[in-house]
């Protein structure tokens, strides 16, 4: 059944009920038929429980090929996990893309289908259990946040000659068809949103404390030595993990303002509205709320963080001419 | 939809607006698909096969002519406010077709 139809039914009363004619209509239009008072049904859309639920009646299978009868993994077991991966992963699809971009059953089903494959392969690789789904899903996550897969294309994107950089080092998780053009990585965001970016990020990911160092004009020959002495002449403790490999630390608006106006070259114009761009981002999801506090998005209590990771920075950082490694504290790789 | 009806054994016609590219195609669907849905009841021989229908009026004549004898008879039209190149007048044509061929079949009766 179609999700979102009305069903009109034009059935005859006192007549001999010989002939009835029934409309499915998406969108009708306000004085549709020209008559009035006729008979109808409508469909409202699924909510995601329904959506789920009807999907999940057929679940594709994990392993394209039986595996070893030796390892005791019958039939049933085979559909008992099928069944157990594939509604995870259709709530994960909902959440990223469903709800927004492909709220209806078909398109629902066809997204789904077509991130299957990538989503389960390192299952039948063997490197990840049945059951591991959250393991899994930390593993596969960058395959939700490409919006490829919403695209539906009969020829296979170009591939560029080289492979796709990615975040960790490890090869493209698509097949060369799927590939995106590494640029489309950073978002067309206006000039002065783009230094709030780079400003967001070195707010969460510089301590406070070696704000003065980096940022304040007088010290620029201090920011020469990356590491070295800081405060009372100690040399910096080496720090056990990379900051960069851990989630971002939440900062205040005023914070973000102080560095904004450090790093930006010139003076930032009145007509700049810097507020604007902020909720701009937090709209794009760039930027994040870590407390709220009375609900209210500029509040001054309320601290921010930031959602994208050093590879997406820097490539923004170097498309306004800002070098993001001189103003990282620890060592940036 | 299909289900529905089929369960109900009433014969029907389902047109899919979407392979219709102008209204008058829809027109020699919607023809064709009740000509097919009465064969599958009774045998009617060679003349409706080829039958042209060229517009709203030559419709409704054959569809007179068709369900003479039929007691019920369900058309469904799916996502027709989507057809393109269609007359304006084409759909409250449509709706109130039931009243035309009717007022034929009590004439008959009549007679």
């Amino acid at each position: 059944m179609p999700g979102d139809s009305n069903y009109r039914a034009d059935l005859t009363g006192s007549k001999i009920p010989s002939l009835s004619i029934i409309f499915i209509v998406s969108h009708p239009k306000p004085r549709f038929l020209h008559t009035s008072g006729i008979p109808h049904i409508f469909f409202p859309q699924y909510s995601k429980d329904e959506a789920i639920r009807i999907l999940s009646q057929n679940s594709p299978n994990i392993f394209r090929t039986t595996p070893d009868p030796s390892l005791e993994y019958t039939e049933e077991l085979a559909a008992e996990d099928n069944r157990w991966v594939w509604t995870r992963f259709l709530s994960v699809v909902w959440e990223s893309a469903a709800r927004s971009a492909a709220r209806d059953l078909v398109s629902f089903r066809a997204v789904a289908e077509r991130l299957w494959r990538p989503f389960v392969a390192p299952i039948e690789e063997g490197r990840f259990g049945t059951r591991d789904f959250t393991r899994l899903l930390a593993d596969r996550r960058k395959l939700f946040q490409d919006e490829s897969m919403l695209l539906e294309k009969i020829v296979p994107l170009v591939a560029d000659d080289k492979p796709a950089p990615s975040l960790n080092g490890e090869t493209s998780l698509f097949p060369s068809d799927f590939h995106v053009a590494y640029n489309a990585l950073v978002h067309d965001v206006p000039y002065f949103s783009r230094y709030i970016l780079c400003a967001a990020y070195l707010a969460s990911y510089n301590p406070a404390r070696q704000d003065q160092i980096y940022f304040m004009k007088s010290s620029e020959r201090k920011r020469k030595k990356r590491g070295g002495m800081i405060g009372s002449g100690r040399p910096a403790k080496n720090r056990k993990i990379s900051r960069h490999l851990l989630s971002p630390s939440p900062f205040t608006v005023d914070r973000l303002l102080a560095i904004l106006h450090a790093i930006v070259p010139h003076d930032v114009p009145q007509t700049a509205d810097i507020y604007m761009q902020i909720s701009n981002l937090a709209a794009l999801r760039l930027l994040l709320k870590s407390s709220v506090i009375g609900g209210d998005l500029l509040d001054p209590g309320c601290k921010w963080r930031v959602n994208f990771g050093l590879e997406y920075v820097s490539t923004l950082g170097r498309s306004v001419g800002f070098e993001l490694s001189e103003y990282l504290a620890g060592a940036a790789e | 939809m299909k289900d529905v009806l089929s369960h109900s054994n009433t014969p029907f016609a389902l047109v899919d607006s979407r392979e219709c590219i102008t209204g008058r195609h829809l027109l020699e669907r919607t023809l064709a698909a009740a000509v097919d849905a009465i064969d599958g009841l009774a045998e009617q021989g060679e003349p409706w096969r080829n039958i042209r229908c060229e517009s709203i009026s030559t419709l409704n004549v054959h569809l007179q002519r068709l369900l003479g004898g039929c007691d019920r008879f369900v058309m469904v039209f799916d996502g027709i406010d989507k057809q393109r190149e269609v007359p304006p007048t084409l759909l409250s044509a449509l709706a109130r077709f039931h009243e035309t061929v009717c007022q034929a079949i009590q004439t008959i009766e009549q007679i």
